[in-house]
């Protein structure tokens, strides 16, 4: 690796550190898989094409550093592999409305979507890729991942803005948790 | 024609819609006060998962992580995982505008988030190369100043010397407020000289009297500037 591209590699780490984050949901975890996923990039680093992202390519590298270190903790812990959309949300909708619309509540909230959803929405909305550049890190087809921010981003909607209704188009007019602390 | 579903309505509010589309979005909008409700929802949601991680982006790396990268210096390829190569950035894909009113933004960013830059060496030099370009530089910075404490996000302030020519589109794209309390925006500048366009994009930090200094600069060719 040339000197150039470790230069660039070292100003995105906080970056890659909050994506690996957001997918580990563990600050050492996160480390670790940013660390394991450097290693990789350091030998492979041939692979990636100059002038191209460095960032989306990492995004890549450790999102499936993480899906393998995953099935091999499922396969280690004998759990059953968990399916999209089957996750229990674990999220205390009234306890976050009372602690109004912190940063917390919306960390808390992105942590109980399942794994395929949460690496979408760090992509998305906090890493800011488009669509395109997102689809192509997971390498997954376009209608996959907006199906995915589709539903993230309801459950997400649903968990601010409702403690126990939908939020949908037709009952979309309760006020937000935001606009009450911003009159108090 | 076009429906307000949840995926149209999603797609709109990251930007992902072709121009056309939008406005047939925005035009249906303007008579759906639900849909409207459930957009500003949306960009609620986005616009607080945009900072929900950012602590991690103030905390100090890992030596070790920083050390794995630096200790390495001769390339090892040897296996072949299917990583993909993606195309170049686009200049225009910078960072996505995330249509925001100001107030709204420093309202969420005043929760607790915060906001960093990497730092890149200095590598340019803006030369200034005649007089009459100093004397726009100086007129297209009191512009600049007035769009980032007048307009809100993604709401473009046009300058135009038409002596020289010059003219420049100054646009603010995010809004943030420091850890010092200290309201910092993005901005884009579209300069054109004759027909020589040049963009770059700037990070701007306000003081008490009004004045907005930029703090950052990235020009065109992707190098960063710390002013």
């Amino acid at each position: 690796m040339d000197a150039r591209t470790q230069q660039e590699l070292v100003a995105i780490l906080p970056r890659l550190r909050r994506f690996a984050l957001g997918l580990t949901r563990n600050g050492a975890e996160a480390d670790d898989l940013v660390q394991a996923a450097c290693e990789k990039a350091i030998t492979r680093i041939e692979q990636w094409e100059p002038g191209t992202r460095l960032d989306s390519w990492m995004f890549r590298i450790i999102q499936t550093t993480h899906i393998d270190l995953i099935r091999g903790k499922k396969r280690r812990d004998g759990y059953l592999e968990v399916i999209e959309g089957q996750v229990e949300s674990s999220f205390d909708g009234e306890r976050a409305a009372e602690a109004s619309m912190t940063l917390d509540a919306v960390r808390r909230a992105i942590y109980t979507l399942p794994d395929e959803q949460r690496a979408v929405v760090m992509m998305v909305s906090v890493e800011g890729l488009s669509y395109k550049e997102a689809a192509e890190v997971l390498q997954i087809p376009m209608g996959t991942l907006t199906s995915r921010l589709v539903r993230a981003r309801t459950a997400l909607a649903r968990m601010m803005y409702e403690q126990d209704g939908d939020l949908n188009l037709t009952n979309a007019d309760k006020i937000s948790p935001l606009e009450r602390g911003a009159t108090t | 024609m076009i429906t307000l579903d949840e995926s149209t309505l999603i797609a709109y509010v990251d930007g992902e819609l072709d121009a056309q589309t939008a406005r047939e979005v925005e035009h249906k909008l303007a008579a759906d006060a639900n849909a409207r409700k459930y957009v500003e929802h949306l960009r609620e949601v986005v616009a607080l998962s945009r900072v929900a991680f950012n602590d991690t982006l103030h905390e100090v790396v890992p030596q070790a992580l920083k050390d794995t990268i630096l200790g390495s210096s001769a390339t090892q390829g040897s296996q072949s995982e299917n990583v993909v190569a993606f195309a170049p950035r686009a200049k225009s894909e910078w960072k996505r505008a995330l249509p925001m009113a100001a107030a709204v933004a420093c309202l969420l960013l005043g929760l607790g988030g915060g906001y960093q830059y990497s730092e890149t060496a200095s590598t340019n030099a803006v030369k200034l190369a005649s007089f009459s370009m100093q004397q726009d530089q100086v007129a297209m910075n009191s512009a600049l100043n007035q769009a980032l404490e007048v307009n809100l996000d993604n709401d473009t302030h046009t300058w135009v010397n038409p002596n020289t020519g010059r003219s420049a589109a100054l646009t603010p794209v995010h809004t943030y407020q420091d850890k010092s309390g200290k309201f910092c925006r993005e901005y884009r500048k579209d300069t054109t000289t004759g027909d020589q366009k040049e963009t770059t994009f700037g990070l701007a930090c306000r003081n008490d009297q009004g004045t907005w200094k930029t703090r950052y600069l990235i020009l065109e060719d992707g190098e960063g500037q710390n002013l």
